[in-house]
Parts: structure tokens; sequence; C-alpha cells
């Protein structure tokens, strides 16, 4: 699998606060890559890195294979758009002129696209108005149309759904998605509200007290919550072939150490018969069911850190 | 870099604070012609002189001041920064292009003070006696003037990378204020010191009343290699310093 970014045992000490205590994590190219933690676990921090606004003070990490000691990190960061917890713009200007600003910065010399961008975050309409007048969700669309001026591969987000509305939120989140699946865009984007993630990422990183504490795809994360039946079995090969005779033909997950995640609603006493007669033992019965809530605090643990 | 010295420059010039600072030191320049012309300031030659060597060049730091930690202070404030940094800017680019800009704003309030003191001068002073006035003096003097008030700039750069936001406007206030004071205190204790007349060609707001439209000032070329070598420092403290500083 190709990497956008790739972080090595990277850390980050505020005089006695350990902000990243060697996170290590990788971002797939063409992913969408939800980045969750509670308040104060080093999302933020870690964007700093990445975007170039602080330095690590242990560890490492590539963008596009650069490592971030090497000379030609600046080179790889404008394949970058960011949006670092506030939108960064100019309040006194419209959103056109904060764009045309930022095409000036790049070196971008027609402003052609300004009004492409626009219609795209859907600010085509806002005139005149200048940027101190927009709501939450209008500067945070400014704010990833300007991320978005130098045509970057990679889109890092940081919390861009904090503070909007109902309809401000899927807004933002319609966009990531066309992002991502129209121009392909790779997208880091870091949030603590997971139920909104869900709705977007391909990938995950569960990051608590400065270090990722899992990584995984979305498709193992709806599996790790799926409501089932955990089955501890004797013997599996017999077990398989009870579950086959009763009817649940794929609803089943064979996993390590005899166990089988059973994604259905069994009659337990028809259930033990069958197992009965393919000369399994049926030794444990559990019912799982976790929420996505439930299983980032199963990772992370429930103490704040507001 | 020219890149961004394009986009600073062309938002520096757009901004309306800058427009109407502007304004308001030309409007000062020509108040102050106006009280001049109602005293007596034969002793200086001509009002005019009297404004851009008096009034002027005191205000001159301040409003210079002002308009490049409004300038930079944005930046820190509103998150411009992060966009150039996170497209790949270097931070010793971003620092030279601010500096380049903060230099224009003292060479175009440097030109608002002169053009200002001389429509006052052409206003107000009309019946005074302006043979005194030296061609010589007054163009080494401005020039001096302006070899400080960049050093000075210098400085101010520095300080708004030091003090981010718009708090560098009330560091540099304080810094501008207390150096009047110093120098002017100082002035009086320390009058025939070498020690004082060698400090005093680091800074502007010391040389500012050694100027006339009379007579060049004394050791022009001292004051303008340690006004420059102060600038110089400034710059090399706020490229190391900015260089390796946490943003947010």
């Amino acid at each position: 699998m190709e990497y956008i970014l790739k972080t090595n045992g990277l850390c980050k000490q505020y005089k006695s606060f350990k902000a990243l205590n060697g996170l290590t994590m990788n971002v797939p190219k063409g992913s969408i890559y939800g980045f969750i933690g509670k308040n104060g676990a080093g999302k933020t921090t870690l964007i700093r890195l990445i975007c170039g606004l602080q330095f690590p003070t242990e560890g490492s990490f590539e963008i596009y294979g650069t490592k971030n000691t090497d000379a030609g990190i600046c080179s790889a960061r404008r394949r970058i758009g960011a949006v670092v917890e506030t939108p960064s713009i100019f309040p006194e200007m419209t959103a056109q002129e904060n764009l045309k600003h930022q095409f000036r910065i790049i070196g971008i010399p027609s402003f052609e696209k300004v009004d492409e961008l626009l219609e795209l975050v859907g600010l085509a309409d806002t005139g005149k108005k200048k940027a101190k007048d927009f709501s939450l969700g209008m500067r945070q669309r400014l704010g990833i149309a300007i991320a978005l001026c130098g045509d970057p591969d990679f889109l890092i987000l940081d919390e861009p759904i904090n503070g909007l509305d109902p309809q401000g939120i899927i807004e933002v989140r319609e966009l990531i998605l066309k992002l991502n699946r129209e121009n392909n865009i790779t997208v880091l984007i870091s949030s603590h509200i997971l139920d909104e993630l869900s709705k977007l990422a391909t990938h995950y990183g569960f990051i608590d007290k400065g270090a990722v504490v899992r990584e995984m795809s979305a498709q193992a994360l709806i599996d790790a919550c799926r409501k089932c039946i955990m089955l501890t079995v004797s013997d599996t090969e017999a077990a398989v072939k009870a579950l086959e005779k009763s009817g649940f033909n794929s609803e089943y997950k064979l996993l390590e150490n005899n166990r089988i995640d059973l994604y259905a609603q069994p009659n337990i006493t028809e259930l033990v018969h069958a197992f009965d007669e393919q000369g399994c033992e049926l030794i444990t019965v559990k019912e799982h069911d976790e929420t996505l809530e439930g299983f980032f605090i199963s990772l992370v643990g429930g103490d704040s850190h507001d | 870099m020219t890149k961004l010295i394009r986009a600073d420059m062309i938002r520096m010039f757009r901004t309306r604070a800058m427009h109407l600072m502007m304004l308001l030191f030309a409007g000062l320049m020509i108040l102050e012609g106006w009280i001049a012309s109602g005293e007596d300031v034969e002793s200086e030659g001509h009002v005019f002189s009297s404004i851009i060597f008096g009034m002027g060049s005191m205000l001159l730091p301040m409003f210079v001041s002002i308009g490049i930690c409004l300038i930079i202070g944005a930046e820190f404030n509103n998150g411009g920064i992060r966009n150039k940094m996170t497209v790949g800017h270097t931070r010793q680019g971003i620092y030279g292009s601010w500096l380049i800009c903060s230099f224009v704003i003292t060479l175009v309030m440097e030109a608002v003070l002169i053009v200002s003191s001389l429509a006052a001068g052409f206003i107000f002073g009309k019946n005074i006696d302006i043979s005194d006035i030296s061609v010589k003096a007054l163009v080494i003097n401005i020039l001096v003037m302006t070899v400080c008030t960049l050093s000075f700039t210098a400085l101010i750069v520095l300080f708004c990378t030091l003090f981010t936001g718009y708090k560098s406007v009330a560091v540099a206030f304080i810094y501008n204020e207390a150096l009047m004071m110093i120098f002017s205190l100082m002035g009086e204790l320390f009058k025939s010191s070498e020690g004082y007349k060698l400090a005093s060609r680091f800074f502007i707001q010391a040389q500012m009343k050694f100027y006339t439209a009379i007579e060049v000032t004394d050791s022009p070329w001292l004051t303008v290699l340690c006004s420059g070598s102060l600038g110089i420092a400034a710059t090399i403290a706020g490229i190391v310093s900015f260089r390796n500083q946490d943003m947010k």
C-alpha cells in the first residue's frame, strides 16, 4: 500500500508536558483517514508538525516519501492543503479576495480557478460580503477553499465540523466526500465526534495521550462494532459444519483460539443441538453489542482530558 | 520569496488601516505646520524643517511601528502564516518578505512625512526667511534619518515575531516611548559623555533631536554604521529566532 504520510515515533514536548509520545501512523493514498482522540490527545499538535508550524522533539515523519529533516520537505508540503484549528482567513477581505491572496502566495498568476473553487464550496454568491460577516460554516468552507488553492493531493482538516449546525455539518461532509471521490484527494481529518467521522472515514487512527493506540480500516471498525454472538467452541471445523447445517451460511467469522463471531440471532437450544450432533462442545456464549462510542472508550479509556 | 513579497505588498496597500494611518500622519504633519507657523521658528530656519525634524521625526517611528505590527500581527492573529507555511514557504522567506514589506511601509511613511511637511511649509511658512536652509544638510540628515528608521523597522519586525499577534503593537509602542524618555532624560544628565553620544547613534529616538535643516548632523557615517549594524543584528536575531519558533 502506498502511504502519503508516515510518522515514526513522533514526540513533541512543551516544557514538562508531552503532547505527542511516540506517535506512529500511516495514511494510505486515496483514503479518508479519521484521526480520533479526546480533546488534548495530541491531534492538533500532530497536524502542526506535519504542516511545519512546529518541530518534533523526537521521531520523524515522511510526506510523499520525503523525510521532515530533508531539504525537499518544503516542496513536498506544496502538495498539501490544510485547515489547522480555525480557518486561516483575513476577515476584512471578501471570499474572492482571500482566495486571490492565497493564489498570489502560491504563485499562481491566473485567478481563473477562483470562481470554480467558490462554486465548489458553495460560496459563489457571497459577492462583496466580507469574511468577518460569514457564518461559522461559511468560514469553514472558505478555509477549505483556501486549502484547495494549490490543487493539493493531500488535505488536512483539523476538527472541520466543530461548532457547525446540522446543515453546515452535512455540507462540509458532502464536500469532503466529493473531494475524495471525484478529485482523488487523500484526506486526514481529525475529530472527536466519532459518529460524524464514521460517515466519512475509510481508515481510522485512534490517539490517546499522544500515541496512536490503534489503526484500522472502516470495515474492521464496522466488524468490531457489529452486533454478534461470540462463541468459544472445542472444534471449529465441526462448529462450521453445524453452522452451515443450521443455515448460517456466511453470517459468521472464524477467529483465533477457537472463537467464532456469529452475526445472527440464533435459537440457542437449536444451536447447542446442532453443535452436539457434530461432536463439538459449545464452551462459552457471549453477546457482543458495541457502539462506535463504546469501542472508542474501550480503546482510549473514559477519563476526560478537558 | 518574490511570490510572498508580491502577495504581502498587495495585501498591505489594500489594508484600510494603512490608508487611514497615512492620512492621519499627513494630517498631523499639516496641523503641526499650522501650529509651528504661529511660533517663532526662525532659529530652526523654516517651518518646514521644524515639522520634518521636529514632530515628524518623533511621530514617524510610532506610525511605522503601528503599521508594521498591524500587518504582521494580522498574519499571526488570522492564521495567514499557516497558509504560507502549509504550502511550503520557508521561514526565512516569510521573514524576508515581512522585512522588505516593512521597509516599504517605512519609506512610504517617510515620503508621507516629507510631502506633507513640504506642503505645510508652503502653505503656512510663506513669510519666513528660508535663506539659511542648507539643501546638503537637509538631504544628508533625511538619509541618516532613513537609515536609523529602517534599523528601527528591523527591530520592530523582530518584536512582531517574538510577541506574536496584535500584542506586538503594545510592545513596539512601549519600546518607542521608553527609548524616547530614556534618551531625553539621559541627554540632560550625560550631554557631554562620549558613551552617551555613541549609544545615541544606534537609536532613531535619540537621533531625532540632532537633525536640523541648517547643518549636517555630527559624524553622519558613524551614525549610519551604528544604526545599520543594530538593524542587521536585529534581522539575524529575528531570522534565527523565527526559524526555531513553534507556531500555533
